[in-house]
């Protein structure tokens, strides 16, 4: 049912007229998003099925909560969002108010001696990471690119990054939050003069905030959020020139004690041990998979074109590296001095010889050589990610957060083997087996892993499959019952035969019942029933739960 | 070649808002200029920004949404300065300008658009042959006096055809500025020659607001005379003139028997080969601001008309070559601001081919005057933030956008042309 003239009023009266609206243009672009043709009923097209009810844009957290209230009051539901990348960011429900954070936009400040920014949602990583180079600092910004929001990250969802191996899994990089609860109520999560941690006094509230996927616009909406930096090493701006292979641009000067080792590991036990033993280390300043050499290569295409992949392919340099290597590994050496660079040098190759692991001849010459001396650094600290979707879109399987032993060793290969299957049924992009993004936490003590998998979102054939594979992997995982976490409770997509809700209370038995527990705080925080349940809650799959 | 061709590119946005800021590759240096798409900066809802317009494009083709005010609003409140398309490709094969221009075509070929305000515009070029409803017969005004060869009635030939443009030809704020260009090239001893009043539109503006047929009438017209001139080049001090010449007059498939060339282009060849020699000092810090028609607009971006084929599997591989700005005219004016003596000169954050549009084009200025003011004084600021004294440019728009972004703001700064500071210097 749409908002009613005098409900429209009341937001209007909050926001101002220019600040929210019910066109259908408005709300198409909050309707359409990638990973919407994972949802059921929705491919081949991007668009969700139901529009929001309205566009609302607070500018403040006094107008987050009026509006907040007013949801509560006319029992209107509301979903919020940052910048909004992928259809997690939008409500699957019918007849909900969509709260765009764009207008929060202000880095309120960096305490550059406790090591942390405090920031409004749209703040995206690209900006606060401009603001804190310049005090030696820098925050885990993650894969879904530097344009995505910083405080959506550590708040609301997922926390994957490629510093994690220092910087840690960035759910623990959130420090004190101001939080509209579900019911409009404004709190604090840590002292009320401070936002250098986000707990107490009395019992902390972070792991009903955050969990550990996040609650994805579920329970309420954060309206400043500090963030935890870590140390930078490098100088206040970086300086680019046109002429990059990957993100189209390089260094216009080498990093001062940095470099960029790929190095290649013979299988992936060889891998884990490499993970485990530079964990131990702590040389690297970031550590990453960019999966196998025709992974490797696809990506590396991606700012020029998709013919540049062609080409490499029929000019055999793909296969030559294929032959090559496997399993390679990303780090990024960075120190804050010669004699620390030198340190870090001597270890790191210590380490990959005691590993059994080399640095293979094609990273060596052109173009891997000059990507990794003049462009890697870039794509770190930017983490550009658009450069993914070469036909419009990748999907995952096999997206796993664990032990670095266990999902390394044993996730890998039964989900390639898949994978393999569906390049040959030509619906996806062949780029090998071996096509994981993989990031470290905590000195690599644990991982996140992923195999992504590339189609046309505007192929309906290609998008087809992806259902399939995804569907085949989900029905193999359900039987195996293998203890990991899927990512798909985060993702809240891929088996598009079914809900998010039927998933969850399918998963929940095999994760400690956390979808009972995760209904209880949202009947506990939420009496209204007016925060999001798409992607938080079980909802009606409740009904025959005692919760 | 129309808006349906593109089907597949809209299909493939994946919102990532990538096309809101400058290139993540090129990193960011601040919060403050961190976004490159002026339609965002100004209107938050994603709807205004180049991945919005793809939507609402897509929208609309499906049937979903309607023609209505709001589609409108969204469409032409944009510069068309290209910024989304930069950012998009830097990543993507992407045809992020061609599919916004094609949406404005689309618009106006059923009757829905452009906007009120263009429409004099159009009818002005139809009925006078520039955008400021002026008589023909003082578009040569601006020469008064100047000793230079008049080539349109085919007894005076010369090298170089120095075509004008509507706006320095008629703005007598801005006239001083082809004055100076032809005594300049006097002095550096070119052959060169005028239209005057048989100068006609670029039909750039029409171009931009998505006018095709009356577009492709003057383009035709300008080409075969520029081709009837026998000249080996044509120069222009306008950005918009230039940046439709360079790149969107090939495109119509003409012979073009000669070479597009920028007055800065030109002059700074003229000072490298010491014809001209800057000697008086310019004690100025100076920044310089990239005209969106002399940079990645300038560029040939040569639409795929939805061309692609499929490899590996489902990789769609595109018929044309992609291209990300850099081919733009970007050195020649700086190369000039270095020759003179003495004067300091300090780059923006957001320059070259992600400089950010100061709003003006596209028709915005005529339709949208809030939204062209909000981007000039945005750019303003980031020239404020380098120190300079004078913000310069070399595009009629620009200056006159900047300058009434200035006299709102009260910013202590001056928007100079780089002729300007080059004549001084002489
Ligand atoms: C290509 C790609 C790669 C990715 N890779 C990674 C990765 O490597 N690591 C990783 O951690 N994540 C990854 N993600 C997921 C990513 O973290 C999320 O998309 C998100 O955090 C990005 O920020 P956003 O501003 O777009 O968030 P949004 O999409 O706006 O929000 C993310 C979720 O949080 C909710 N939310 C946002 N802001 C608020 C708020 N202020 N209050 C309450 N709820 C809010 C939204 O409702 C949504 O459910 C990836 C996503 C994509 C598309
Ligand atoms: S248009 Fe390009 S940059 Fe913009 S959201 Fe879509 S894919 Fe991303
Ligand atoms: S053309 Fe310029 S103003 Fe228009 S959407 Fe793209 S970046 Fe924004």
């Amino acid at each position: 049912m749409p908002l009613s003239k005098d409900v429209y009023r009341v937001f209007e009266d909050i926001v101002g007229e220019k600040n929210i609206s019910d066109a259908d243009v408005i709300l198409d672009a909050y309707t359409f998003n990638w990973l919407v043709e994972f949802h059921p009923g929705c491919a081949p097209g991007k668009y969700l099925q139901n529009r929001p009810l309205a566009v609302i844009l607070p500018g403040s957290a006094g107008e987050v909560q009026a509006i907040v209230r007013a949801c509560n009051r006319y029992g209107v539901k509301y979903k919020p969002s940052s910048t909004a990348y992928g259809s997690h960011a939008f409500s699957l429900q019918e007849d909900v108010l969509h709260i765009d954070l764009k207008r929060m936009n202000r880095i309120i400040d960096i305490d550059a001696k406790n090591g942390f920014a405090v920031v409004e949602p749209y703040v995206p990583w690209c900006q606060l990471n401009a603001e804190a180079m310049k005090v030696g600092l820098f925050g885990t910004a993650h894969q879904a690119g530097s344009q995505a929001s910083a405080l959506a990250n550590v708040t609301s969802g997922w926390g994957m990054n490629t510093m994690g191996n220092h910087g840690g899994h960035n759910a623990k990089n959130a420090l004190g939050v101001e939080w509209v609860l579900p019911d409009g109520e404004m709190i604090r999560l840590g002292p009320p003069d401070a936002w250098f941690t986000g707990d107490g006094p009395g019992p902390s509230l972070r792991g009903v905030m955050r969990g550990h996927v996040g609650a994805l616009g579920g329970n309420g909406v954060y309206t400043k959020c500090a963030v935890k930096l870590h140390h930078w090493p490098g100088p206040s701006t970086i300086k680019t020139a046109p002429g990059g292979v990957f993100s189209g641009y390089k260094l216009a000067e080498p990093l001062e004690r940095a470099r960029v080792y790929m190095v290649d590991t013979p299988d992936y036990e060889t891998l884990a041990d490499l993970m485990y033993a530079l964990g131990d280390a702590e040389v690297c300043y970031a550590i990453m998979r960019v999966g196998g050499p025709e992974h490797a290569f696809a990506i590396l295409a991606g700012a020029i074109s998709n013919q540049t992949l062609v080409d490499w392919h029929e000019a055999g340099m793909v296969e030559a590296a294929a032959n090559e290597w496997n399993h390679p590994l990303i780090a990024l050496l960075y120190a804050e001095s010669d004699r620390e660079f030198a340190y870090q040098e001597k270890v790191f190759h210590q380490v990959v010889e005691e590993c059994g692991a080399s640095i293979p001849v094609a990273v060596q010459v052109s173009p891997f050589k000059d990507l990794l001396e003049e462009e890697f650094a870039i794509f770190l600290i930017g983490n550009d990610t658009h450069w993914a979707h070469h036909g419009g879109g990748f999907l995952i399987s096999a997206g796993y957060m664990g032990t670095t032993d266990s999902v390394i060793r044993h996730m890998g290969y039964p989900a390639e083997k898949l994978k393999m299957r569906y390049v040959e049924r030509k619906g996806i992009l062949a780029d090998g087996p071996d096509s994981t993004y993989h990031n470290s936490f905590e000195h690599n003590a644990y991982i996140y892993k992923e195999l992504e998998f590339h189609y046309d979102a505007a192929n309906a054939y290609s998008v087809e499959e992806c259902r399939r594979l995804v569907a085949e992997e989900r029905d193999t995982n359900r039987e195996q019952k293998d203890g990991f976490e899927c990512q798909d409770i985060g993702l809240c997509l891929g088996d598009a035969r079914m809900t998010i809700q039927e998933r969850f209370a399918e998963l929940g038995p095999l994760y400690g019942d956390f979808h009972i527990w995760q209904e209880r705080m949202k009947r506990a925080f939420d009496p209204n029933d007016v925060a999001d349940r798409s992607t938080y809650g079980i909802g009606t799959a409740a009904r025959n739960l005692k919760v | 070649m129309a808006l349906e061709d593109y089907r597949n590119d809209m299909m493939r946005c994946v919102r990532c808002s990538s096309c809101k800021f400058i290139p993540l590759g090129s990193i960011v240096k601040s919060w403050q200029f961190a976004y490159g798409c002026p339609a965002s900066k100004q209107m938050n809802f994603h709807s205004y920004s180049g991945s919005g317009k793809l939507i609402a494009a897509l929208s609309w083709l499906d049937g979903r949404i309607g023609v209505t005010p709001e589609l409108l609003d969204v469409v032409y409140r944009c510069s068309l300065c290209g910024l989304c398309d930069v950012s998009c490709r830097m990543g993507t094969d992407m045809e992020v300008y061609e599919i916004l221009h094609q949406l404005r075509k689309k618009l106006v070929a059923e009757g829905h658009g452009p906007m009120p305000a263009h429409k004099p515009v159009i009818e002005s070029v139809r009925n006078y042959d520039n955008v400021w409803v002026q008589p023909r017969n003082r578009r040569g005004r601006w020469a008064k006096g100047l000793s230079v060869k008049d080539l349109s009635k085919g007894k005076e030939k010369a090298e170089v055809l120095y075509f004008v443009g509507c706006t320095y030809s008629y703005a007598s704020d801005l006239m001083h500025i082809p004055r100076l260009t032809a005594e300049l090239f006097t002095r550096a001893g070119v052959d060169f020659g005028i239209l005057g009043a048989r100068e006609l539109c670029c039909a750039s503006p029409v171009y931009m607001v998505g006018q095709q047929d009356l577009y492709e009438e003057y383009a035709k017209k300008n080409i075969a005379m520029f081709n009837e001139l026998g000249v080996k080049k044509v120069v222009t001090s306008c950005a918009g003139c230039y940046g439709v010449f360079r790149s969107k007059y090939p495109l119509l498939g003409e012979d073009m028997d000669f070479e597009v060339v920028h007055a800065e282009e030109y002059l700074a060849e003229l000072i490298g080969s010491g014809a001209l020699v800057p000697k008086n000092k310019v004690d100025l810090s100076v920044t310089f601001h990239d005209p969106c028609h002399t940079g990645r607009m300038a560029e040939i971006r040569a639409p795929s008309g939805g061309g692609e084929e499929c490899h590996l599997g489902c990789l769609p591989v595109k018929n044309v070559e992609k291209v990300l700005g850099f081919d733009g005219s970007y050195d020649a004016p700086r190369e000039i601001l270095a020759a003179i003596p003495q004067m300091k000169f300090s780059e923006m954050e957001r320059i070259r081919e992600y400089s950010f549009c100061c709003g003006s084009g596209g028709g915005a200025k005529s339709a949208f005057p809030d939204f062209a003011l909000s981007a000039a004084s945005d750019r303003v600021e980031e020239a404020m933030s380098t120190g300079a004294e004078a913000l310069v440019t070399n595009c009629p728009w620009c200056e006159k956008n900047f300058a009434d972004a200035v006299r709102e703001t009260g910013a202590p700064i001056r928007v100079v042309d780089t002729i300007e500071l080059l004549a001084q210097s002489l």
